[in-house]
């Protein structure tokens, strides 16, 4: 065990895991998405040093191992993707929501994947556009650009609904 | 670095209910995430052991086969004279070494001694010179006359003895 605290690490757990998952969802299935994640916080338990920013920390393992898992099982993929469609969705439906968990996750899986990478990193990891760019390996101000092209993109693609909340 | 005033309102707006949205549940359970640390972390001191034990093992068969084994001399031994007298004192060594003889014999009597041994084995008594006319030493003489009175005095000396007190 390394030397992060046990109910540190369950605290981490709880509030990242999820969100872990959605990011892993970019590039893998849910069942993939799952094992990296698990994988991602048993390598963070081996730490000898807890990270300095384990967000980020998280989210850079976090793609590493899911791009990674993507390389070694793309001929799985090719083979699995059209059960794609039976996945379970990325988003809890809420009760009285502004937005439809599927019509934003249809826009956001419409989204080039570099920007929905973004999108997600800022929206859902909770990252500073600086801890952002640390992740994608890019410039800050490029992920601005590309945060802001990508929010565009969405409002466009839930148009209607953005448009009758926004006035 | 950009900060989150830079973006619009709509965008901030879009942001924040796309926050609104709850990951999906996931189904990555804790204990098994320890569960699998604590497997790592174990194999992960085998592993140690296990390599220790190999580099052991590497350098043990390494040793034996770079270690020669001691030849042994096949050679019959060669023997020859050594002068000791004349010989510088040399440090003491393991090993004998076949010199060549001609090397330890440095007087010339010796020499000569051995030369006319080696032709008398050779050939017979006849190369041995004529023995020449000059007097003997005085000092041999002597030693003869000795001799010449101890056989006389000495009564079980046989029928030379028997005549003794005649003389």
């Amino acid at each position: 065990m390394g030397s992060i605290e046990v109910n540190e690490l369950g605290r981490w757990f709880e509030g990242e895991a999820g969100r872990l998952v959605l990011y892993a969802r970019q590039w893998l299935d849910q069942a993939a998405a799952e094992d990296v994640v698990q994988d991602v916080f048993v390598q963070l338990i081996l730490q000898r040093q807890p990270p300095h920013h384990m967000k980020a920390w998280l989210c850079r393992a976090v793609r590493n191992a899911a791009l990674k898992h993507r390389r070694t099982g793309d001929r799985r993929q090719r083979r699995e993707e059209h059960y794609a469609a039976a996945t379970p969705s990325c988003f809890e439906s809420p009760a009285a929501g502004a937005i439809d968990a599927r019509h934003a996750e249809t826009a956001l899986g419409e989204l080039p994947e570099g920007e929905r990478e973004i999108v997600v990193l800022r929206i859902w990891g909770g990252l500073t556009f600086e801890e952002i760019a640390g992740v994608v390996n890019a410039s800050g101000a490029m992920v601005f650009r590309s945060y802001r092209r990508g929010l565009e993109q969405l409002r466009r693609k839930m148009g209607v609904l953005c448009q009758t909340k926004t006035n | 670095m950009p900060d989150k005033n830079e973006l619009t309102p709509a965008e901030l707006e879009l942001e924040l209910h796309l926050a609104g949205l709850q990951p999906a549940q996931h189904g990555i359970k804790p204990e098994i995430v320890f569960f699998r640390a604590g497997q790592k972390s174990a194999l992960r001191r085998l592993r140690r052991w296990q390599a220790a034990s190999s580099l052991m093992v590497l350098a043990t068969l390494g040793l034996w086969a770079w270690h020669p084994s001691p030849k042994h001399v096949s050679e019959s031994p060669e023997m020859v004279f050594q002068d000791h007298r004349h010989r510088a004192p040399q440090p003491a060594v393991g090993v004998a070494r076949a010199l060549p003889s001609e090397r330890w014999v440095r007087r010339s009597g010796t020499r000569e001694y051995l030369r006319l041994r080696t032709e008398v084995l050779t050939r017979g008594l006849e190369v041995l010179p004529s023995p020449s006319l000059t007097p003997a030493p005085s000092k041999s003489v002597d030693a003869v006359s000795h001799w010449r009175r101890f056989v006389t005095l000495t009564p079980a000396a046989g029928p030379p003895a028997a005549h003794g007190p005649q003389t």
